[in-house]
């Protein structure tokens, strides 16, 4: 069986994992995260043939791995304006829930 | 002799309760005594929370800071903890995230930030890297774990999914910790699979990352220092939370019926419960019943009926969910109708920091209710007084039909230690139910007239009766003639007197230390376990003190209160609140004033070393008032 892995190659500064519109990054540990093309996680440097660079255009909420809180497609271009780091979305791990407590 | 304390911090939901699972059990298996608390935000995924833990050779009271050992297995957590570590200890961080500023976290505090740029700015900004350097020239050792690439390594050496070797960052960083500690790796490995053994898969890639952490730090930082192992290596033992163990106490204490709302810190009480509701009754099966009601005023108004039906029921809450009670309570004097609240302070007034640390419903649990509402307030001082406390509280509001509220809070809830099962001994435990009329005839009066203000108690059911809020006569009828309101209101006071005659003086009060001591700590609660500790650090610097415990507050033990104080020099009140609600209270039924005061109110643990500082300012430099604010 293929898998991501296979598929992908290490360390491309430019076009990795960390900028790709396929990839979700872990909530806390956005080292790692979650490709939607392979449905397998990754380190955030990895590169495959599947890469499709982020871009803010599409209506839609946006992940700010950053500031942890999800954004529209405006507060998102602000945010990137800034520095921060947008995703299409967040990789939540089940366990990730069963740690966070209520108020 | 071994006396270590660390802190493991991270994101939450970020495996930072497993992480701090993981050390206890660790540290449980080498032979020690732990005790370890969890703090946390109340509403933001990510927000920085962290496990605190000590472990020692001796008995595990209280937390203690500066600590030998800051795991940061993120940048806030560096920056967050840079003052936490002590001069001799470790300091074990991200290396990749030694660039990272405050600034740029956008979970942290914007106080928190300030106080790091005036503290690092002069080193050239609030990031991690200055961080490193300070805790480094203050004389601690700093650890760069490349989390990255040992988690790569990790992938690696494992067949396991990435998704699956995501999580183990915590495990590394804190088997990377225990190492250099002194926890050899096999310690580090039952710790593990004694918190994920159920779980083969999240296992195997934990134990890998914990070799791996533990090869890299030895392979860089040199091997490791010897670490005798504690006194209690070998034996079996058991961990539990101050929730659970008040869920136990209730639960071998007969509770049949038990309501809640969810609210932190009390919700884990219950969930025990639930877990554990089947129980054995003399080799038949039972259940006890749990209900989450839609809200605090249906989860109290819940077990009044179950209570009248015959049920021995309780509920549990915190200072907001016990302000919604307070009209039931009040029923509940009237009606004569034995409850069990468990009250899980926090910091208030209202929301407040909903998961923090507060001692401030002390004197909302005492005057809660209209219309003179006396009841039973009793306040544990540790896990063991809490399980304890929770099977007497059931027993006292049978026994006297009346509401009894166990005053607990959140430190207790969120704190684990290690006890033996002799310590919950239950072979003497007995179920008191009081007076019960069991088979009662047509002329049964619910509310007879007696000379100890107890009347005995058929269920609703057994035969017509009426029970309510209102006044009423000896069936119970309603009433506003002037002598049946007063036979009922000298009835209920004469109950109130058998209670405070009933509960035997050393029940409601624990005098610790020297009795002779000039000085003397007075507090309830949990700050108990701070105070027993620093009190060894105090002899050991000439001042003797002894700490006088309250543990029922209402019947107020006033006169036992008064001839133990009355030979002390220095009377110091030890409180988390700014109303000194137990100077109140002890001046409100003594006329004894306390004139020294050492406050806690930043929603953190009172720490023992706060305890030393604050009686060593007081007693040698004259001080009346420490303001004490450790506490990340």
């Amino acid at each position: 069986m293929t898998t991501a892995t296979s598929h992908l190659a290490r360390l491309s500064p430019r076009a990795s994992c960390a900028s790709c519109w396929n990839w979700l990054p872990h909530v806390h540990y956005p080292i790692v995260g979650y490709c939607t093309l392979w449905a397998e996680a990754t380190f955030d440097d990895y590169y495959c043939p599947g890469y499709v660079l982020l871009e803010i255009k599409t209506e839609r909420l946006y992940w700010c791995s950053t500031c942890r809180i999800k954004l529209t497609r405006e507060e998102a271009a602000l945010h990137w304006s800034h520095g921060h780091r947008i995703f299409r979305s967040a990789y939540v791990e089940p366990d990730v829930k069963e740690e966070i407590y209520e108020g | 002799m071994t006396d270590v304390s660390l802190i493991i911090g991270g994101p939450q939901g970020g495996g930072i309760e497993s992480a701090g699972q993981v050390v206890i059990r660790a540290l449980v298996a080498k032979g020690f005594n732990v005790i370890g608390t969890r703090e946390y935000h109340s509403n933001i995924m990510g927000a920085h929370s962290y496990f605190h833990l000590r472990f020692t050779d001796k008995p595990a009271r209280a937390l203690r800071l500066p600590v030998e050992l800051v795991v940061a297995l993120d940048a806030e957590s560096a920056l967050t903890h840079v003052w936490d570590v002590s001069g001799k200890g470790f300091f074990v961080y991200d290396a990749d995230s030694k660039d990272q500023d405050a600034g740029r976290i956008a979970s942290m505090e914007l106080s928190l930030k300030k106080r790091l740029k005036e503290t690092l700015g002069p080193k050239g900004g609030a990031t991690v890297g200055n961080a490193v350097r300070l805790v480094e020239e203050r004389g601690a050792t700093p650890i760069g774990l490349p989390l990255k690439a040992l988690l790569k390594k990790v992938s690696d050496e494992t067949a396991s999914p990435l998704a699956a070797i995501a999580k183990t960052i915590n495990v590394m960083g804190l088997a990377a910790g225990l190492y250099l500690l002194g926890i050899e790796y096999n310690y580090i490995a039952k710790g593990i699979e004694l918190q994920f053994g159920g779980r083969p898969k999240v296992l195997k890639p934990n134990l890998v990352a914990a070799k791996v952490a533990v090869d890299y730090v030895e392979a860089n930082y040199g091997k490791q220092r010897a670490l005798p192992d504690g006194p209690h290596k070998g034996r079996r033992r058991m961990l539990a939370s101050g929730n659970d163990i008040v869920a136990m106490g209730k639960v071998v204490g007969g509770l049949t019926f038990q309501t809640f709302y969810p609210i932190t810190p009390s919700s884990d009480e219950a969930f025990y419960v639930e877990e554990n509701m089947y129980v054995d009754v003399n080799g038949s099966k039972a259940s006890i019943v749990v209900l989450q009601a839609e809200d605090e005023l249906a989860a109290v108004n819940m077990i009044l009926g179950a209570a009248a039906a015959g049920a021995r029921a309780s509920t549990s809450t915190s200072g907001p969910g016990f302000s919604l009670m307070n009209e039931a309570i009040s029923m509940a004097v009237m009606a004569e109708i034995p409850i069990v609240i468990s009250l899980w302070m926090r910091a208030g007034p209202s929301t407040g920091i909903a998961t923090r640390q507060g001692q401030q419903d002390l004197l909302h649990a005492i005057f809660a209710g209209h219309g003179d509402t006396p009841k039973i307030v009793v306040a544990s001082g540790d896990h063991r007084e809490a399980f304890y406390d929770a099977i007497k509280t059931l027993n006292w509001a049978e026994e006297f039909q009346t509401p009894v509220i166990h005053l607990l809070d959140k430190y207790l809830a969120a704190t684990i230690t290690v006890l033996d099962e002799w310590e919950l001994d239950v072979s003497k435990l007995e179920i008191k139910r009081g007076k019960r009329e069991e088979a009662p005839g047509n002329d049964y009066k619910r509310y007879e007239i007696t000379e100890d203000g107890i009347s005995p108690m058929a269920p609703l059911g057994k035969v017509p009766m009426l029970v309510s809020s209102l006044e009423h006569d000896e069936y119970g009828m309603v009433t506003e003639d002037p002598v049946d309101r007063e036979e009922m209101v000298m009835k209920r006071l004469r109950k109130w007197r058998t209670i405070a005659n009933s509960i035997p003086e050393e029940e409601k009060l624990v005098l610790h230390g020297d009795p002779d001591a000039r000085v003397t700590l007075i507090s309830f609660g949990s700050t108990k376990q701070a105070i027993l500790s620093a009190m060894e650090d105090l002899a050991a610097s000439g001042i003797d003190v002894n700490f006088l415990q309250f543990r029922i507050l209402s019947p107020f033990p006033a006169e036992t209160a008064s001839k133990i104080l009355e030979r002390s020099e220095k009377i110091i009140g030890v409180e988390a609140n700014f109303q000194d609600q137990l100077s109140f209270l002890l001046r409100a039924h003594t006329g004894i004033y306390v004139p020294y005061r050492v406050r806690k109110v930043n929603a953190r643990p009172l720490y023992d070393s706060e305890v030393v500082h604050a009686v060593e300012k007081i007693v040698k430099e004259g001080a009346r008032e420490v303001v004490v604010s450790s506490g990340a």
